[in-house]
């Protein structure tokens, strides 16, 4: 379990960028965080992997408090960051050194890191870039190279920080997809800090952050209410099932059953309401 | 005059990242340019500043060569997809003021066009006086944008700008691109987000295979079927194909709710 209770964290001489957050994720779980800029998702971020010691309340992860200098690197060990702007993360030279640095420092002998690195590869579609330098990536291929970099540590929980903002929707798809089936066959838990409605759509529950406070903590569907009663202007598809929720009866609590935004989903929960409604079926 | 890319090539050591593209940005226009990750766009976006040499042929901005020195500097603003690239001043405003004072702007223009830009992202006044490192990548990227936005300059290249803001950051840029429109301001978004489409864009280019195919208009576009359409024009076919009769793909998500709607015969709540 990764757990925060009651956390505050000021970075020094300025006020507190959080405060109050208590949250709690477990193993195969998937927790959206989502917040306007500035709101201290980041900060949270760090805070949930030990990289930055809560001034108050606490962190621990598997029981595990962050503040435990004797404990710290099994914490990193355990809770995988990828960072927001890959060149935060980026340290290596070539795409394969650069998978294959987490495997290494872990202790793993070199057919095993070999093993971990095709697989991570394989899994994010990035093979073709194994040995190119890194710094002559596009920054969408860098985003996918970090969080090909974490899954190749298997941590048992994994933070993205926004590390689908650099991709195509194609992309974006394929990654949600890599990681649904990651987490699947490792069975951990997922932090998702996102503003795309569709990354949202992936999680189980949503914390929402205003100006360092837990705005909102709940369903997706509860999140997509919640967005609308303050009036934030959506697009895309969360604009257009923010639309259907209006026009069309029951199909928030339909949509809210299924773990995708994708057209595909929206077309079936239509398609199942409209079949309910002229009773040739039951309603989804 | 019309920005025109004439058998454009690029290569990073191995990689071929442009193969030959053409196309003729007219004036006065948002023109958005399309591309998956990793297709070229920023190559290009750079090549447009004049910050990267093309392998073969060539780039015209004015009729003139944006690398070349004889090119004016005023003319082209370039916002980098990372702000990092960009931001080097020890203070918001001083960083956005930065470009105004090397162009000479007279002080209280300098203050009115900061005022004015840092209001067209949506940016806190309260951060002008903060070091913009301590700032957050949604609020720097926020500092980025006023920055170039502030000069008005005569072409606007934007790399990937929406990448990072959050919903009202984003309406924010998206009604300043129209706004600055409306000024006569030419601007090139390049961007992964589709659904950008049906916000704002009088033209859409796509970056593939090493080529760029356009400017075409939203609606050829969004009839190509191709893959890099907004996800949500992709409903149409799924209810197709579940024999639901839907006339026309609006471009925008809205008025899709509206076609949807009256398709499948919901009446509302």
């Amino acid at each position: 379990m990764l757990e925060a209770q009651d956390l505050a964290f000021a970075y020094p001489g300025r006020s507190e960028v959080i405060r109050g957050v208590t949250l709690s994720l477990g193993k195969g779980k998937r927790l959206a965080v989502a917040g306007e800029n500035g709101s201290g998702k980041t900060t949270l971020a760090r805070l949930l992997c030990g990289l930055l010691e809560p001034t108050a309340g606490a962190v621990r992860v598997d029981g595990l408090d962050t503040r435990d200098a004797g404990t710290i690197y099994e914490v990193r060990r355990r809770v995988g960051l990828v960072f927001q702007d890959p060149e935060d993360q980026i340290v290596e030279t070539t795409v394969e050194r650069e998978v294959a640095f987490g495997p290494r420092n872990l202790g793993l002998d070199l057919d095993a890191v070999d093993c971990r690195v095709q697989e991570a590869l394989g899994t994010f579609g990035i093979g073709r870039l194994a040995k190119r330098p890194c710094h002559l990536l596009s920054a969408g291929e860098k985003q996918l190279v970090t969080v090909a970099s974490i899954f190749a540590m298997r941590p048992g929980y994994i933070i993205l920080d926004e590390s689908t903002s650099l991709l195509d929707g194609r992309s974006r798809l394929d990654l949600l997809a890599a990681i649904e089936r990651l987490l699947g066959e490792t069975g951990a838990g997922l932090v998702f800090i996102s503003m795309r409605l569709e990354d949202i759509w992936t999680c189980d529950e949503v914390v929402f952050l205003r100006e360092g406070l837990v705005d909102f903590r709940g369903s997706r569907e509860g999140f997509l209410r919640r967005l609308k009663e303050l009036g934030f202007p959506l697009s895309g598809m969360g604009l257009l099932a923010s639309r259907l929720d209006d026009a069309v009866p029951g199909f928030l609590p339909a949509l809210a059953r299924r773990s995708s935004l994708a057209s595909d989903s929206l077309a079936e929960v239509l398609d199942a309401l409209a079949r309910a409604r002229d009773g040739g079926g039951a309603c989804p | 005059m019309p920005i025109v890319v004439r058998d454009l090539a690029v290569s990073y050591f191995e990689a071929q990242v442009m193969l030959g593209a053409n196309a003729t940005f007219d004036d006065g226009l948002i023109h958005l340019v399309l591309g998956a990750t990793g297709s070229g766009k920023t190559t290009l976006a750079l090549v447009l500043a004049g910050l990267l040499k093309p392998g073969r042929g060539t780039v015209t901005v004015d009729g003139c060569d944006p690398a070349s020195s004889r090119f004016d500097r005023s003319r082209l603003q370039l916002a980098f997809q990372f702000p990092e690239a960009q931001i080097f001043e020890s203070s918001v405003e001083r960083e956005i003021e930065y470009g105004l004072r090397n162009f000479a702007f007279a002080p209280e223009e300098i203050v009115r066009r900061r005022d004015w830009a840092v209001g067209c992202v949506g940016l806190p006044h309260a951060l002008l006086p903060r070091d913009p490192s301590g700032l957050s990548f949604g609020e720097r990227r926020k500092v980025a944008l006023a920055s170039v936005i502030a000069l008005k300059p005569a072409y606007l290249v934007l790399d990937e700008p929406l990448a990072g803001l959050d919903w009202h950051g984003r309406r924010s840029l998206v009604a300043t691109i129209l706004r600055l429109k409306d000024e006569g301001l030419t601007s090139l978004v390049l961007t992964h987000e589709a659904d950008l489409v049906g916000e704002m864009g009088d033209t859409v280019s796509l970056v593939v295979k090493g080529g760029l195919r356009g400017p075409m208009p939203v609606d050829v576009f969004l009839g190509s079927g191709l893959d890099l359409v907004p996800d949500f024009v992709h409903i149409v076919k799924e209810l197709t194909a579940r024999g639901y009769a839907i006339e026309g793909a609006p471009a925008q998500a809205e008025a899709m709710a509206s076609v949807i709607v009256k398709a499948l015969g919901f009446q509302g709540k």
